[in-house]
């Protein structure tokens, strides 16, 4: 009785939302804030909402295996964060995810694809140092939270069950947390990031535990002095992702073609009124260090928008 | 009655009038006297950031209008008639806001129009 009360709780869950291994492999950063790649120690205003959406074009085709692999994927990911009190914030991250992979075996090409909500992210941020002076503020926050298995992860095909990289959700709770720091001014404001998420097993399969290191330059290229008011800032963006993955686990066996370090660059814009922001940009692998014949990535473009309401 | 005196009449009453018309002009302009406060608030420096600042004033009673400077960390709260703002009640809305009040003035005194150099 009381499984099928979870197994219908399950279900759910999984008509109204979805989480993955796609808050990892896509690298999607957290709420408000400034960098687009990831969270910021920026606060949410006591009892208020912060609304971010963001779009994100993931392309790898550079396969060492011999396959031609071509995984594309593609993201619709829509934040919403609440400020509990001035120190504490809560954030819900839930993706929609178009994936395909392309694949030539034994002479055929096939394409293997799946749509749908991905893995529902919850976390919190509190923020434990802050030191405010005229027109600059220094801030530290630690995070934690848990990437829940709100995705489908049983998708099949005419080829049977699909690969847990092309499915929409991982199936796993997977638990993470880091610390962020930023210093902003009115010319330019420098976000850093930790974070590290364990991620466990579902279906006999486990994606390898992610540790990350983050960080974003943002300059106000316009105006270039300021005048009375409010006015919108135009600033340029310099980010960089250090990003290292474990092998992932089969059966309780390592995958020795999967996992590996990468470091991203990606310039971008932003520009910032006081009601929403715009902001774009393309995340470039400059280095790429991976396990076996894991699939490189070729690029990540990202746009979106927040809005405080 | 002479010539003078008529005129002299005149210039009494026309004066009486005018007193009377300036006395319910000011009287007035002190019913629509407003309390005007300048809140100094340090950390304050984009402008996504000063929405908290305008929405969580904007909840404090009375508070009619919110004019914020960025360059300066200066926010002008004009009060409707008749409504104070306190320090303390500054202090925890920057505070909510995420930020810090560094100081507080009046700047205009409702029904004297005092204001600060």
């Amino acid at each position: 009785m009381v499984l099928q009360i979870i197994d219908r709780v399950k279900r759910f869950i999984r008509t109204i939302g979805t989480p993955v291994a796609f808050f990892s492999f896509m690298g999607v950063g957290a709420a408000l804030g400034a960098p687009i790649t990831f969270n910021t120690a920026l606060p949410v205003a006591e009892d208020e909402f912060i609304f971010r959406q963001q779009f994100v074009f993931d392309q790898s085709g550079d396969d060492p295996s011999g396959a031609d692999r071509d995984r594309g994927a593609f993201a619709a990911v829509s934040v919403l964060g609440y400020g509990v009190t001035s120190n504490l914030a809560v954030f819900g991250v839930l993706p929609y995810v178009d994936k395909s992979l392309e694949m030539t075996s034994m002479g055929v090409r096939r394409t293997r694809e799946t749509s749908g909500i991905g893995d529902l992210t919850l976390f919190g941020r509190y923020t434990v140092f802050q030191d405010d002076v005229p027109g600059r503020t220094f801030r530290v926050a630690p995070f934690f939270g848990m990437e829940l298995p709100t995705g489908e992860d049983n998708e099949t095909d005419g080829f049977g069950r699909l690969p847990p990289s092309v499915q929409a959700g991982s199936g796993s709770v997977d638990p993470f947390g880091g610390l962020v720091a930023t210093y902003l001014s009115l010319d330019f404001e420098i976000d850093a990031q930790v974070s590290y998420k364990i991620n466990t097993e579902a279906n006999n399969f486990e994606f390898g535990d992610v540790a990350r290191l983050d960080a974003s330059f943002q300059y106000r290229l316009w105006p270039r002095s300021l005048g009375s008011g409010v006015p919108g800032f135009l600033y340029g963006i310099l980010e960089g992702n250090l990003i290292h993955q474990n092998k992932n686990r089969r059966n309780g066996a390592q995958d020795p073609d999967s996992g590996g370090t990468t470091l991203f660059l990606m310039p971008g814009l932003q520009y910032v009124t006081k009601r929403w922001i715009v902001e774009g940009g393309v995340q470039i692998p400059v280095v790429q260090d991976l396990n076996g014949t894991a699939l490189e990535k070729d690029y990540l473009v990202r746009f979106g928008f927040r809005f405080n309401f | 009655m002479s010539y003078h005196l008529k005129a002299a009449s005149v210039m009494k009453t026309l004066g009486s009038i005018l007193f009377v018309l300036f006395l319910g002009v000011t009287a007035a302009g002190t019913q629509e006297a407003k309390h005007v406060y300048k809140v100094y608030v340090d950390g304050l420096s984009c402008p996504f950031c000063t929405y908290g600042i305008e929405k969580k004033f904007s909840k404090v009673e009375g508070v009619e209008k919110i004019d914020i400077d960025l360059r300066s960390g200066t926010t002008i709260i004009t009060m409707a008639a008749g409504k104070t703002l306190d320090e303390t009640t500054a202090r925890e809305t920057v505070k909510a806001a995420g930020f810090t009040l560094r100081d507080f003035e009046q700047v205009q005194v409702g029904p004297e129009d005092k204001r600060k150099e």
